[in-house]
């Protein structure tokens, strides 16, 4: 199979996932019972500002005709309007988009930067006491739920000892509780199977080959080794990126953050339609976006992927 | 018409109006709120923390204090006919709107053809559609609402189909007067940026992030602007909030209908910081269970009745620690025409036990509680649902969002008993029985009668009290109207929801209001 070919194909598959979310979504928020029009104008409206709204947003049309008009506006580029605060959807999403951009990519940081060392170090240490302990404390913030965690440091670090402000976002240092937080749950897991990727190449005998020929063991950890380590810890990454998701958006809620994940939030509260669609697209367009990354990361990390394809 | 109209009521001046506050200490009033405002546009304003931005924008024509009096605010002069079917108000000279331009009385005409406009999609018409004329404007037979007129820049005449001497009320927050010029050219951001004549002018709206009020350079009304600005953060949760209060990040603790999270309340209460700052408001507020008289087995009114007897009301309720007052009925204690002699259910399990099994039905008798999301609604169910289970009714539980509550009762057959209430917009009992007990609205549309309650004698005396200017007769056809419909018990009564606010000590003026929940137009920094 050609690069070409391959690329087509992926991007075909991309589409029908991110049409069968669409789809999937609308089937479900159709099937959920009541009436948008009553969100729209009230418990008090009267039943003809009621029937204009239906006409508005064509709810009385069958339900073949809505989807088809909703995914001919998708293939336009065109997300839709909230019904609730008529805000473009896309632009909705795309205000907040910077928020959670950097949210996730400073508790990327901050995981990577211990994470990543953790797992060599424990590997190379294994048996030790550090590793231990380290199994131990990962162990434990695997099994930490997201909310609780967030909340718990949101109460010990900012309400109680005022190291961090409680919530909002008026700078990136508003963002650094959160990001700990947010990191946290994930530096255990990633520590540890960095850890057990580490094991298994430290035993390979390029390794002794490596330490025979007099390289140093920092080299040996970080050069060799952990490159190869991390071929199994992208694919994982790949597909984390959903969960991650999920963390963002209690996270994001706690600290009061504008981000995508508190407007998901806010559009299932309002049972707003056509922004929960939109978010969850998001979602879905984000995890597609990044499992071609992962693919795309392969062939950096490991050249005989790339070679190989 | 007018020299032929008698003043029933008499001319309120200025003298009359509460005293403002001495001391203008100026500071930005800091709030918080969960989510985004879905408006700013008065006329499409309808849930509670956006009705509270109102008063802060706009200038409504009259305005009301301790619940149940109305003052004047941009009407400087008010009077009615003696059948009150006709309102006559006189503009306070010099009132402009944020943009400068002075308001007139054509201002309000417009306002309020706006706001009965099916496509302005205005929760609240249905106030306004005892105008004369407003039954026609909605279908759109007429261009224009015969009942309303403006003779002079100052003078705005408003005549109502039939008598109606709550009307005035409906002014104190549908009464906002809008610049049409700025409406045509601001279209849909009339929603984001709006043009008013309050307090406050809307410097920023950063979406999900904070909203930004400053002062109306071109302000003139009764209360005077106390503060330079408001700051409200948006998003977060009410613990979040209460959090940033205690640390001085917030000037009020929680905003929002329900007030200081209980749990927090008791802390709160005991932690002396706090302790002599809580306040606590009763709201024009009935808490119920919609009891779905179409769904068996609550068809039968042995059954509901089983229900309003089976239920520790008060525990629930938290009517000891102060979270609600005791209520028999559906109109609250603090509403005129509340009904002291009224006997409604007591805690009667063994009562309870007898009715179910004179309805013959098989038990355990089972049916769904649908309730809201939140933390205090799922621990009312639950509450319920364990009294239930002592008399041999078995309660399966639905957590939903509020909005799908809401929407889902309106439908026919969908919700058999449904974790409800009903605020108030006017303290009058027609608000609270007329709009959820009328048997006539029970068709296959959506309707507010979310019991599909049908009983003709309360409609025959809905529609004798509705008119009735008489206030001593109009409330004792209402009270008739209760005894009947708390007989026939489409409802299982819970009680009168009462909310308790917080705020930083410096903070002054009247914060709570049992209408409105908060005035952040009447607060002030202590210099």
């Amino acid at each position: 199979m050609s690069p070409m070919t391959r690329f087509v194909n992926r991007l075909l598959w991309s589409c029908v996932t991110l049409l069968s979310t669409a789809v999937l979504t609308f089937f479900l928020l159709n099937a959920l019972p009541g009436d948008v029009a009553r969100v729209i104008a009230g418990s008090k409206a009267s039943p003809e500002v009621i029937k204009e709204i239906h006409a508005k947003f064509h709810l009385d049309d069958p339900w073949w005709k809505r989807l088809g008009f909703y995914l001919g506006q998708l293939a336009r580029g065109d997300l839709g309007r909230s019904y609730v605060t008529d805000q473009p959807v896309a632009e909705a999403i795309l205000t907040r988009l910077p928020t959670t951009t950097a949210l996730a990519a400073m508790a990327g940081m901050m995981w990577m930067v211990v994470a990543v060392p953790l797992g060599a170090l424990t590997a190379r240490f294994r048996g030790s006491r550090f590793d231990r302990i380290t199994l131990v404390v990962a162990t434990l913030t695997l099994s930490l739920p997201s909310f609780w965690l967030a909340r718990m440091m949101q109460y010990w670090l900012a309400y109680k000892l005022g190291w961090f402000p409680v919530a909002a976002f008026r700078s990136l240092w508003h963002l650094v509780l959160p990001a700990l937080s947010l990191a946290i749950l994930f530096v255990g897991y990633y520590a540890r199977l960095i850890h057990t990727q580490m094991v298994e190449v430290l035993d390979s005998p390029y390794i002794r080959a490596a330490r025979a020929k007099g390289c140093s063991e920092t080299r040996v950890l970080f050069k060799h080794a952990l490159r190869n380590a991390l071929i199994p810890v992208v694919t994982i990454l790949g597909m984390d990126v959903a969960g991650m998701l999920g963390g963002v958006l209690f996270v994001e809620n706690v600290f009061a953050l504008p981000g995508v994940g508190t407007l998901a939030v806010q559009s299932v509260f309002n049972l707003d339609p056509p922004v929960i669609m939109g978010t969850v697209l998001f979602s879905g367009a984000l995890v597609v976006g990044a499992n071609w990354a992962v693919d795309l990361t392969y062939g950096w990390i490991d050249p005989r992927i790339k070679h190989a394809n | 018409m007018l020299p032929l109209l008698v003043l029933a009521t008499a001319l309120l001046s200025a003298a009359a109006l509460p005293e403002p506050a001495n001391s203008r200490s100026g500071g930005i009033l800091r709030l918080a709120r969960l989510f985004d405002p879905a408006t700013l546009d008065a006329a499409k304003v309808e849930l509670t923390e956006d009705v509270l931005l109102v008063p802060l924008l706009n200038q409504t024509l009259l305005d009301v204090r301790d619940g149940t009096n109305l003052v004047p605010n941009a009407a400087s002069e008010w009077s009615t006919s003696p059948d009150k079917r006709i309102y006559h108000f006189r503009l306070r000279p010099g009132v402009r709107f944020s943009n400068g331009r002075e308001v007139v009385a054509a201002d309000y005409v417009y306002a309020l053809e706006r706001m009965l406009d099916p496509a302005t999609a205005c929760g609240m018409a249905s106030y306004l559609k005892g105008i004369r004329g407003a039954s026609g404007f909605t279908a759109r037979l007429t261009n224009h609402v015969a009942g309303l007129s403006a003779p002079s820049r100052e003078t705005l005449n408003i005549e109502m189909e039939r008598p109606d001497p709550t009307f005035g009320f409906i002014l104190t927050s549908q009464g906002v007067a809008v610049p049409q010029e700025e409406v045509a050219r601001l279209g849909p951001q009339f929603s984001i940026r709006p043009v008013g004549a309050g307090p406050y002018l809307v410097r920023e709206w950063k979406r999900g992030v904070r909203l930004r009020l400053a002062r109306n350079p071109h302000y003139r009304g009764v209360e005077p602007q106390h503060l330079d600005g408001v700051d409200i953060l948006i998003g977060g949760d009410e613990t979040t909030h209460l959090m940033m209060f205690e640390r001085g990040e917030l000037d009020i603790a929680n905003i929002t209908f329900a007030g200081i999270p209980r749990p927090s309340f008791h802390r709160l209460s005991r932690d002396r910081r706090w302790r002599d700052l809580i306040e606590s408001e009763p709201l024009f507020e009935s808490d119920f269970i919609t009891l779905n008289t179409e769904v068996p087995p609550l068809t039968n009114v042995l059954v509901r009745r089983a229900i309003n007897h089976a239920i520790n009301r008060d525990k629930w309720e938290h009517v000891p620690d102060g979270y609600a007052t005791h209520g028999e009925g559906v109109i609250p204690r603090i509403m005129p025409g509340f009904n002291p002699a009224l006997r409604g259910y007591t805690f009667d399990p063994g009562k309870a036990r007898q009715l179910l099994s004179e309805a013959g039905l098989p038990t355990p008798v089972r049916t769904v509680l649908w309730h809201p999301l939140d933390g205090l609604s799922r621990d009312e169910a639950q509450g319920v649902q364990e009294d239930l289970k002592q008399v041999g009714i078995e309660l399966t539980l639905k957590p939903v969002t509020f909005a799908q509550l809401e929407t889902a009762m309106q439908i026919r057959h969908q919700v058999p008993m449904g974790l409800t209430g009903w605020s108030a917009a006017i303290p009058d009992p027609v608000d609270i029985l007329g709009q959820q007990f009328d048997g006539r609205a029970v068709t296959n549309a959506a309707t507010w009668n979310q019991a599909f309650y049908q009983n003709p004698e309360v409609d025959r005396l809905l529609d004798e009290a509705a008119p009735e200017v008489d206030l001593k007769r109009r409330f004792g056809i209402y009270q008739r109207a209760e005894e009947i419909i708390v007989r026939d018990a489409p409802l299982a009564f819970l009680g009168h929801r009462n909310m308790y606010g917080l705020r930083q000590r410096r903070l002054k003026g009247a914060l709570m209001d049992s209408l409105w929940t908060y005035r952040f137009d009447r607060v002030w920094f202590e210099p």
